[in-house]
């Protein structure tokens, strides 16, 4: 039998040193992991409509990594909705929604709900027009940004401007009707 | 609150509305993506008449009037192309689509279910339910016939307890709150089995050996009814869709046939793995291993407990 001329420590620690190791690299490389499963804990709750409970799951999924956007956006969204009745949800999910953009510079859907919430609840057209923005410079193909980039841009007067998104919405979806109205009613009669 | 999941469930569906909006373009303005939720989900709806009391508004009695309307429009299209078109990347879309899948077609939600079940056995947080028959079919029995009875017992105390979660769905929501203590429930069990593997800790204790109940297929059976309750995450789309049968539906029996398709598909991949204990257990090539092999899965073990503590 071989003798074991490993240093005394790792000698008698080896499968406590291993044991470490694992948990460490385990819970770097499978964080995100944990924070989707997190969220989706968080989701099944909200399926049940225990609303609190999945606001608590995806408080928690955005704890162990803000960089997992999916947490953000189901957090925001609820505060989002109730924000229509309570001022201070709407703050919320400003704030929420803020964060989760910085905290995820390469997704566009969070920047894109920013400006749904600005634009929605709090009637506040250029900072809904700025998240709008952000949202199409990330993602050029999400038609719903560039249609409220331009009900944005046309209340703050600039009707030239949104008619210019309205015809990119439609050249991403012809058949998007809205954009289609929008551009007949307030395009400049020649 | 009700209501904002109604709102958050509406808004997953955008892109069906086409066929509603071009026959009723009018009347649907302002109410675009509720009348794309009662197309996608038939549950939905049940859901909506059943807590409509709480929320007499307008746009809810809405979209209860044009619910008959949008079945028959879901109808005209074919199954298959219904299925094409979900976007499996969003649990919404994939557990609405279980949904109408069960309203539509029973055969279809049962081989689903039953899919789903065979998927969420080959998940890591199964890891637990294998280790334990493979151990106790490994040390009950000397031949694959033996073993592959043993699994079945351990697989019919799985589907007995499913069952009965479909069967009593109504209460199935206070279920899923207690849930984080299974969590750590499945946590500790996780730790104490991976570092006994490991060999760091010893277990003090001897669990009193009464034949009949630590032994045989009832043992089998016993020791698959008490693993039933590890609920893993990945299994609830599928649990949920089968569940909403029971709850919204009010048909217990459906509920509990198609728990117990999902429980027959769990039991799968656990027939094989225990098929195979015996010749894991007796072969000299994989006794060399086995130390190394049960601390490898002992570490895993570990990993799976921080885990499940992380996301209780």
């Amino acid at each position: 039998m071989k003798e074991d001329v490993r240093p005394y420590v790792i000698r008698t620690y080896d499968r406590w040193i291993i044991l470490v190791i694992v948990l460490v690299v385990g819970y770097i490389l499978f964080r995100p992991v944990f924070a989707f499963s997190a969220y989706y804990r968080g989701l099944s709750f909200e399926r049940m409509l225990s609303i609190g409970t999945a606001k608590h799951y995806y408080q928690r999924a955005i704890d162990i990594d803000a960089n997992v956007p999916e947490g953000w956006i189901a957090l925001g969204e609820l505060y989002m909705i109730d924000g229509r009745a309570s001022r201070g949800d709407h703050d919320r999910a400003i704030a929420t929604f803020t964060s989760g953009a910085a905290a995820n510079p390469k997704n566009g859907l969070l920047p894109f709900l920013l400006c749904r919430t600005y634009y929605e609840q709090g009637h506040d057209f250029a900072h809904a027009l700025a998240a709008c923005q952000n949202s199409v410079r990330i993602d050029p193909t999400d038609k719903f940004a560039w249609d409220y980039a331009a009900w944005s841009t046309l209340q703050l007067g600039n009707a030239k401007q949104a008619i210019g998104y309205w015809k990119i919405v439609l050249s991403l979806d012809p058949n998007y009707t809205t954009a289609r109205i929008a551009i007949k009613k307030y395009a400049p009669r020649t | 609150m009700q209501a904002a999941v109604f709102e958050r469930l509406a808004e997953r569906g955008v892109d069906e509305t086409i066929p509603i909006e071009q026959r009723h373009a009018r009347k649907l303005a302002g109410h675009y993506r509720q009348i794309v939720m009662v197309q996608r989900t038939g549950a939905v709806v049940r859901l909506h008449l059943r807590v409509r009391k709480f929320f007499p508004d307008q746009r809810l009695d809405f979209f209860v009037g044009y619910h008959r309307l949008t079945v028959s429009l879901k109808r005209q299209a074919s199954l298959a192309d219904n299925f094409r078109r979900v976007d499996y990347t969003n649990i919404y879309a994939v557990t609405d689509k279980l949904g109408d899948a069960i309203g539509d077609d029973l055969g279809l939600a049962i081989a689903l279910m039953i899919l789903g079940g065979v998927l969420s056995s080959l998940s890591p947080s199964s890891v637990p339910r294998m280790v334990a028959i493979v151990n106790f079919a490994g040390r009950e029995s000397k031949t694959v016939l033996h073993a592959a009875l043993l699994s079945l017992a351990f697989i019919a105390g799985i589907c007995v307890v499913y069952t009965s979660v479909g069967a009593l769905a109504g209460s199935f929501g206070q279920l899923l709150s207690v849930t984080g203590f299974l969590y750590y429930f499945t946590a500790a069990l996780c730790l104490l089995m991976g570092l006994s593997m490991i060999r760091l800790v010893e277990l003090p204790w001897k669990m009193p050996d009464i034949p009949i109940v630590s032994h045989g297929a009832t043992g089998a059976f016993l020791l698959g009814f008490g693993f039933a309750f590890l609920i893993a995450p990945d299994a609830m789309p599928f649990m949920i869709a089968a569940l909403a049968v029971t709850t919204f539906k009010g048909k217990a029996l459906l509920g509990a046939v198609l728990m117990l398709a999902f429980g027959i598909g769990h039991g799968v991949p656990v027939l094989f793995a225990g098929m195979l204990a015996p010749w894991y257990t007796n072969n000299p090539a994989v006794k060399k291993w086995q130390l190394t092999a049960e601390m490898g899965a002992g570490y895993v073990l570990v990993f799976l407990a921080m885990f499940f503590a992380v996301i209780a």
